[in-house]
């Protein structure tokens, strides 16, 4: 669609002259800015690299931060970061909670590599002390190497050393996470489960749970973004304009209800909607046929209110409201195309939807979106076998319904 | 339905918001007996009428309910449940320990035939110590009991005896401890049900009503007119129109469902794998999807986003040419365009539910597909009460088309364990059999994972089904209904706390 699009604006006229003073304050912003002259669209493609921005409109952001440059590119792997932060903060509840209700169960599998596992887990969520506890139980490891990290974790990330497939990703997790500690020597982490352990008549995979929280660090640009023009600037993102806060408290939305208040999220939700949905069709009825087919094609609206809804999801997320951020994150899923990432869902949407269910108790649920985002990103399989365990666990002594229909 | 029934419906059912909650069904349920509960739509209406001992909270963990506490033996061999004791039926009886000896024994009873018997079959014994204590013994040592005692209880005081059939007048007349009571099965197929005046509780919506709408062309309208102030499943092609308009609420209910072509294995030609994998290869089930909804094609007997998924197990492909070299192992041969066998041609007689949203679709785009690669097909639409008889009692047709819904814990073990009490293909194959033993013992979860998705390769191959799709699936809700949380499988668990805003 927007190569089509660029295409069009090739070939139309002048843009429309600038509104003066608007009294409606959606009238200032990226959106009535691209309607009012998307001349300044096509500027922004050529200037900035059309595949990259196309990427970037349907939320594959891994394609844009190669593909763009200079202020552009630097969002995009802000995006990449902050989809990383997402899986992290899943991850230390996921890891955690799995490992706690296995061996509440099911006991812990003998000589098993697990303590080892749940203690990185418990560290990475910066709990030592549940990382001290997963590493006194005075387990017999049935691997060597998982013994010696063992016995040096106790000291810390930092302390473990040597060679072996374990001590090689923690170093590696180590020395991403802080620069200052890297010793130049090439520690990596192994693709695929970070241990293989055989169990009785099977075979036991334990997956990575620091990937996330090092990706994070290893994504999120630092230092202040580049200069940019405000397209540059807020193109597909979840601020209308520069001036957000006042622009928000103006439609009444900029606050959450105090609690985590699913009702209260969708009541916010449903403000904004109208304010938007008003502006549009006011848009659509005075903008240039130009203007009016960018602002439908591209779904302008739509896509600031799936970013603007997953960055209160993510709010609600960090503020421990996962029942505000459920519903955020459903009310921003777009159901017409929900087992794909795209324009209107973004990969962050599905990672809030997962976290949002299982932390609410709703685990099996969680699954459901962590499949479609592990379609794009396989960096997710770990997460989703270990949800799936977890899902597992808690089903272990209930009995499964079925019914037709 | 046609267009003036759709109009009089229309008519007939606008009021003000407020006065009942009006909910669509595809299909009405056909009993109200949780003895013999087959349908989604008839464990909807069960949860708001009848309770179990414990049920989920809404962080899904396990609940009192009808018990008020519990303890278990040191030696995991014996519980006692301490009943509550301001429970009552909707006629005023209390409620007591009698009802739950009462109701594990009609279960265990051989002559009730209840579909839903497996689930007290761990209970060795059961018996009333007192007016509000039971106490249970088990087969086998139990880790948490209380996680299997969610099934619903029934007043002992309305029955004669354990034995009881399904055409027991109790199924026009149910009495439960739910926040609601059955008031009238109306001459439209309509349910009323009203808040019980001997519930305990609080509830917060005064009426509610099941309408049956088999048409599910006409939900999404009444909904958007405001004639109903739920549908239970959207149709998925209205997703996009309910998700746009901002009266209505969408809410996720995947409910892990997935629909089937199945073969009855106890008849020739379907005895024969070989056929079985050939009508398989001869499907394009995407393209029979496409006209009913988004979803996923699946390649066995779990939905994709399950743990117990196998996805190295692809789905089968269409391909017609293969089919013919099965067709061919199998005996049959290709003259004038179809495909027979000593003389008769290969005719697949198809059953199907009347009411499966989409399933008359399905079904014409199918016959098209076979016809054109030489196989003739007849189709049956059944109704619930034919369907149940047919198909759950005598196993009486050839293939079916048909959906089944799991609920969390996607225990697919009675559909496909040769003893399956859902096992309707008659699917039989030791290994799975084993291995459907070895994850129901299971207690490390990625031994249960790894010998699930083993059946899952194993069952695609045998090819008792075609498995064809799961769809994406949402109910809808208008917006001034408030304080929704939708129970994954169960729906109405919570609805006692919904309220009009």
């Amino acid at each position: 669609m927007l190569i089509v699009l660029t295409a069009l604006l090739a070939c139309t006229g002048k843009p429309e002259p600038e509104a003066t003073s608007p009294a409606d304050p959606l009238d200032r912003g990226w959106i009535p800015e691209i309607v009012a002259d998307p001349q300044s669209f096509g500027r922004l493609l050529e200037g900035s690299g059309r595949e990259g921005w196309i990427a970037f409109h349907k939320g594959d952001y891994d394609t844009a931060a190669r593909s763009l440059s200079g202020l552009a590119a630097w969002r995009a792997r802000q995006e990449q970061g902050a989809l990383a932060q997402d899986l992290a903060r899943t991850a230390s509840v996921a890891w955690p909670r799995t490992f706690m209700l296995w061996e509440k169960k099911s006991g812990l599998p003998e000589g098993s590599a697990i303590p080892v596992v749940a203690a990185l887990a418990a560290l990475d969520a910066g709990d030592a002390g549940q990382a001290q506890l997963w590493l006194s139980k005075g387990v017999s490891y049935a691997d060597p190497h998982v013994a010696e990290v063992a016995s040096q974790l106790t000291g810390g990330l930092s302390q473990v050393t040597g060679d072996g497939p374990l001590a090689d990703c923690i170093q590696y997790h180590h020395q991403h996470r802080n620069p200052a500690a890297a010793t130049g020597s090439s520690k990596r982490c192994p693709e695929g489960p970070l241990i293989t352990e055989q169990g009785e008549g099977h075979t036991r995979t334990l997956f990575d749970p620091m990937l996330f929280k090092t990706m994070s660090a290893q994504r999120t640009p630092t230092g202040t973004a580049p200069e940019g023009s405000t397209l540059e600037r807020l193109a597909f993102s979840s601020h209308w304009s520069d001036d957000d806060t006042a622009l928000l408290a103006s439609l009444g939305v900029d606050q959450p209800a105090a609690g985590d208040d699913p009702d209260a999220a969708r009541d916010r939700i449903r403000t904004l909607d109208k304010a938007l949905d008003a502006w549009s069709e006011k848009t659509a009825a005075s903008a240039s046929p130009e203007g009016v087919e960018l602002l439908e094609n591209l779904q302008l609206v739509e896509v600031f209110r799936s970013r603007l809804l997953l960055a209160w999801a993510r709010q609600a997320l960090e503020a421990g409201e996962p029942h505000a951020a459920l519903a955020y994150a459903q009310m921003g899923l777009d159901v017409e195309h929900a087992r794909e990432i795209g324009p209107l869902n973004p990969p962050g949407i599905f990672a809030a939807l997962t976290e949002a269910n299982l932390r609410t108790g709703h685990t099996r649920e969680a699954l459901d979106a962590l499949q479609v985002l592990g379609d794009a990103h396989p960096e997710v399989k770990g997460l989703d076998e270990t949800i799936s365990d977890l899902a597992i666990l808690e089903g272990l002594d209930r009995q499964g319904d079925s019914k037709e229909n | 339905m046609r267009p003036l029934s759709f109009l009089l419906l229309l008519v007939a059912s606008t009021g003000s918001i407020g006065a009942a909650f009006r909910y669509a069904e595809d299909q009405a349920p056909a009993i109200v007996n949780p003895l013999f509960t087959t349908t989604m739509s008839e464990a909807r209406l069960n949860e708001m009428v009848f309770e179990g001992l414990f049920t989920d909270n809404k962080e899904l963990a396990t609940t009192n309910l009808l018990a008020e506490g519990y303890t278990v033996s040191p030696d995991r061999m014996s519980m006692t449940v301490n009943l509550r004791q301001d429970a009552e039926w909707h006629d005023g009886t209390p409620f007591t320990a009698d009802d739950v000896v009462f109701t594990v024994q009609s279960l265990q009873d051989k002559g009730t035939l209840s579909t839903e018997s497996g689930r007290v079959d761990w209970i060795n014994k059961i018996s009333a110590a007192d007016r509000y204590t039971v106490q249970i013994t088990f087969q086998e040592p139990e880790a948490a009991p209380q996680d299997k005692l969610f099934f619903k209880i029934l007043p002992k005081h309305k029955f004669t005896g354990t034995a009881i059939k399904r055409t027991d007048p109790f199924r026009n007349k149910p009495v439960g401890t739910g926040p609601y009571q059955l008031s009238l099965f109306n001459p439209d197929n309509s349910i009323s049900l009203e808040k019980s005046s001997s519930y305990r509780g609080t509830v917060g919506l005064p009426e509610m009503v099941m309408r049956e709408v088999s048409d599910k062309n006409y939900q999404a309208k009444l909904l958007l007119y405001e004639s109903l102030e739920a549908l239970v499943r959207v149709l998925p092609r209205d997703l996009a129109v309910l998700q746009n308009n901002r009266k209505v609420e969408l809410y996720p209910y995947q409910t892990n469902s997935w629909w089937y072509l199945g073969f009855n294995e106890g008849r020739a030609p379907y005895d024969n794998p070989a056929v079985r994998q050939a009508i398989g290869r001869l499907i394009d089930v995407e393209a029979l999807l496409a006209p009913v909804g988004t979803g996923d094609v699946l390649s066995g007997p779990f939905v994709k986003s399950s743990p117990f998924y196998n996805h190295k197990v692809e789905p089968t492909a269409h391909n017609p040419v293969v089919a013919g070299t099965l067709l061919e192992q199998a005996g049959f041969t290709k003259e004038s365009g179809s495909w027979v066998r000593g003389n008769k041609p290969l005719v697949v007689r198809i059953n199907a539910h009347k009411t499966l949203e989409s399933s008359q679709e399905v079904v014409i785009n199918l016959q098209s597909q076979l016809q054109s690669e030489g196989i003739e097909v007849e189709v049956d639409f059944l109704d619930d009460a034919t369907w149940k008889g047919k198909v759950w009692r005598e196993r009486d047709f050839d293939v079916i088309l048909s959906q089944w819904s799991f609920d969390r814990n996607e225990d697919i073990r009675e559909q496909f364990h040769s003893k399956g009490s859902r096992n309707f293909t008659g699917y039989s194959n030791p290994e799975v059999d084993a291995l459907l033993d070895s994850a129901k013992s299971a207690t490390d979860p990625q031994v249960k994972k790894q010998a699930l998705r083993d059946v899952h390769k194993i069952v695609h191959d045998d090819a008792p089904m075609v498995f064809l799709w799961t769809l994406d699936s949402y109910s809808a809700m208008n917006v001034k209904v408030r304080n929704v949380v939708i129970h994954p499988f169960y729906f109405f668990t919570w609805v006692g706390d919904w309220r009009m805003g």
